[in-house]
C-alpha cells in the first residue's frame, strides 16, 4: 500500500505546474515529516509491533523519496527558466571569439600602413615614377586588407 | 624639402596624431580604421622628426618625450585588460565544478542502496532524470566557462603578434629616407619612428579591445547575473537538500539496525556497529556539504565581478576596478581550491 501511494505521490509531484519556491517548501516539508516519524519510530520502538513499525518506516521512505522528487524538480524549473539566458551567453562568447578574429586582421592592416608609408615618401618626393609603383602596392595591400580570410591566408 | 614644406608636413603630423590619440581610446569605429590610423600616425610622426632634423638637428628630444607618454597610455590600458584577463581565467575555472553535479546526479541511486525494494523503482527513475539534470547543468557551466575563457582571450596581451609586420612599416620608413633626405635621417630616427607606431598601433588594439569587452560585457550581464545566481541557487538550495535527504536515509537505515539491535539487547555488538557505520556514510555527506559553500560563494564572487566590469561602461579605467578585480580573482581562486575545481 505504501509503496503504490508513494509513487503515486512521487508523479504527481513530477507531473503537476508547481513552481520552484513551492516544490522547496513542500519537499522540505516532507522530509521533515519522515524525519519526525522516524524519530517517533526509534523512540517507540519497544511499545509497537513489527508491523506496525514496517508500515511507519515505508510512510518514511515513501516521503524521503517524494521530497527527492521535489527537489529534483525544482532544480528543473531553474534550468528551465535558464535556457534564453544560456543562449544569450552563448552569443556573447561568439561575439568575443568574432572580435579575436578582426583583431587577427591586424597584421594585414599593418601591411596597408607600411604600404601607405611608402606612398606619403614618394608624394613628399614629387617623383611621378616612385609614387605611381608605391600607390599599386598600397592598393594591392588595401584590397588583401579588406577581403574576407585573407589576413589569416597572409599570416 | 624647404622649410615651409617641412612646417606643413609637422603641422598635418601633429593634426593626424592628435586625431589617432582621441580616437583611439574610444569605442567608435572599426578596429582596422584605429590601426591603419595609429600606424600610419606614428610613420608621419617618424617622417616628421627626419625632416625636423634635417632643418635643426633636434629632434631626438621630441621624440623621446612622445614615445615615453605614449607607452605610459598603452601601459595602462595593458594593466586594465590584464585584470580582466585573471578575473575572466579564474571565473572560467571556478565555474566548472562536476564533482557537486556528480554528488548531486547520483544521491538517488545513493538513497535506493537504503531504501526498501519497494522504493526501487521511484528512485531509479528519478536517478535517471537527475542524470540528465546533470548533463544540462553541466551545459550551463560550460557555457559559463566558455564565454570567461573567450573574455580571457580577448583580454590577452599577447594576441596580436604583429611585429614582423611592424617591422615592415620600419623599412617603409627606410625606403622613405630617398625622400626627405637620407643624410639626414639616421638609424637611430628610424627606430624611434617604428617604435612609435609600435607603441600607437597597441595603444589603439588595446583601447579597441577594451571598448569592445566593455560592450559585450554589458549586454550579456544580465544573462550571466540570472545564470550564476540560478546555479547558485540550485547549489545552496536543492543540491543541500539533496544532502539533507541522504543523510535522512543514512539515519533510518541505520537507525533501523540500531533500535532493532538494542531491542535485542546486542547494544554493545551489532548496535556499536551500526552506529560506527553511520558516523562514517553521514561524515561522507558532510564531505561533500562543505564543497557546496565555496563553490555557491565563487558563483557569487564571479557575479559581482562581472556586475562590477558591467557598471565601468567598458571604459575599464578606474583604479578601484582593477583593485577590485585583482582582489576578487584572489578570492576566486581560494574559493575554486575550497570546492575542488583549482588544483592547489
Amino acid at each position: 500500500m505504501s509503496n503504490g501511494s508513494g509513487k503515486s505521490r512521487a508523479k504527481k509531484a513530477q507531473a503537476g505546474p508547481i513552481s520552484k519556491d513551492q516544490a522547496r517548501e513542500l519537499g522540505r516539508a516532507f522530509l521533515d515529516m519522515a524525519h519526525a516519524l522516524g524519530t517517533y519510530r526509534f523512540d517507540s520502538w519497544n511499545d509497537m509491533t513489527a508491523a506496525d513499525r514496517k508500515r511507519v518506516e515505508d510512510e518514511e521512505w515513501d516521503l524521503l523519496t517524494c521530497s527527492s522528487s521535489l527537489t529534483t524538480k525544482a532544480a528543473g524549473v531553474v534550468l528551465d527558466d535558464l535556457r534564453g539566458d544560456l543562449a544569450t551567453i552563448a552569443d556573447g562568447a561568439a561575439r568575443a571569439t568574432k572580435v579575436i578574429g578582426t583583431i587577427q586582421n591586424v597584421k594585414a592592416i599593418l601591411k596597408l600602413a607600411a604600404a601607405f608609408v611608402a606612398l606619403g615618401g614618394a608624394i613628399v618626393s614629387g617623383s611621378a615614377v616612385a609614387i605611381t609603383s608605391t600607390a599599386a602596392a598600397a592598393a594591392a595591400a588595401a584590397v588583401t586588407a579588406v577581403t574576407p580570410g585573407s589576413a589569416k591566408h597572409e599570416a | 624639402m624647404d622649410w615651409k614644406s617641412s612646417r606643413l608636413l609637422r603641422i598635418v603630423a601633429g593634426v593626424v596624431l592628435f586625431g589617432a590619440l582621441m580616437g583611439l581610446r574610444s569605442s567608435f569605429g572599426p578596429a582596422w580604421a584605429k590601426i591603419l590610423v595609429a600606424a600610419v600616425a606614428g610613420g608621419v610622426l617618424g617622417v616628421t622628426m627626419m625632416t625636423a632634423r634635417a632643418r635643426n638637428g633636434t629632434p631626438r628630444g621630441a621624440a623621446v618625450a612622445a614615445l615615453a607618454a605614449l607607452a605610459a597610455l598603452s601601459l595602462s590600458a595593458c594593466t586594465n585588460l590584464s585584470a580582466v584577463r585573471t578575473f575572466a581565467t579564474t571565473s572560467a575555472v571556478a565555474v566548472e565544478n562536476r564533482e557537486v553535479l556528480i554528488d548531486y546526479a547520483q544521491a538517488p541511486t545513493v538513497i535506493a542502496r537504503l531504501a526498501p525494494a519497494g522504493q526501487a523503482a521511484s528512485l531509479d527513475s528519478l536517478a535517471k532524470e537527475r542524470s540528465k539534470q546533470r548533463g544540462r547543468l553541466w551545459s550551463v557551466q560550460r557555457v559559463l566557462g566558455h564565454y570567461f575563457r573567450t573574455l580571457a582571450d580577448l583580454a590577452a596581451s599577447s594576441l596580436p603578434s604583429a611585429n614582423p609586420e611592424i617591422g615592415a612599416l620600419v623599412v617603409s620608413l627606410e625606403d622613405a629616407k630617398g625622400a626627405v633626405g637620407a643624410s639626414a635621417i639616421t638609424n637611430g630616427t628610424i627606430d624611434a619612428a617604428g617604435s612609435i607606431a609600435k607603441v600607437l598601433t597597441r595603444l589603439s588594439l588595446d583601447g579597441w579591445r577594451q571598448a569592445r569587452v566593455g560592450e559585450i560585457v554589458r549586454e550579456v550581464d544580465p544573462s550571466v547575473q540570472r545564470s550564476v545566481a540560478g546555479l547558485g541557487e540550485v547549489v545552496t538550495q536543492d543540491f543541500s537538500a539533496s544532502l539533507d535527504q541522504e543523510a535522512d536515509a543514512i539515519r533510518n537505515y541505520f537507525g533501523t539496525a540500531f533500535a532493532d539491535a538494542r531491542s535485542r539487547g546486542e547494544e554493545e555488538a551489532a548496535g556499536r556497529l551500526a552506529r560506527y557505520l553511520q558516523a562514517e556514510a553521514l561524515d561522507g555527506v558532510a564531505a561533500r556539504r562543505r564543497k557546496l559553500k565555496p563553490y555557491a560563494e565563487a558563483l557569487a564572487k564571479i557575479g559581482k565581478g562581472h556586475a562590477e566590469l558591467a557598471a565601468d561602461g567598458g571604459k575599464l579605467d578606474g583604479k578601484s576596478l582593477v583593485e577590485k578585480l585583482k582582489q576578487l580573482s584572489k578570492e576566486l581562486a581560494t574559493l575554486a581550491s575550497a570546492a575542488g575545481t583549482l588544483e592547489d
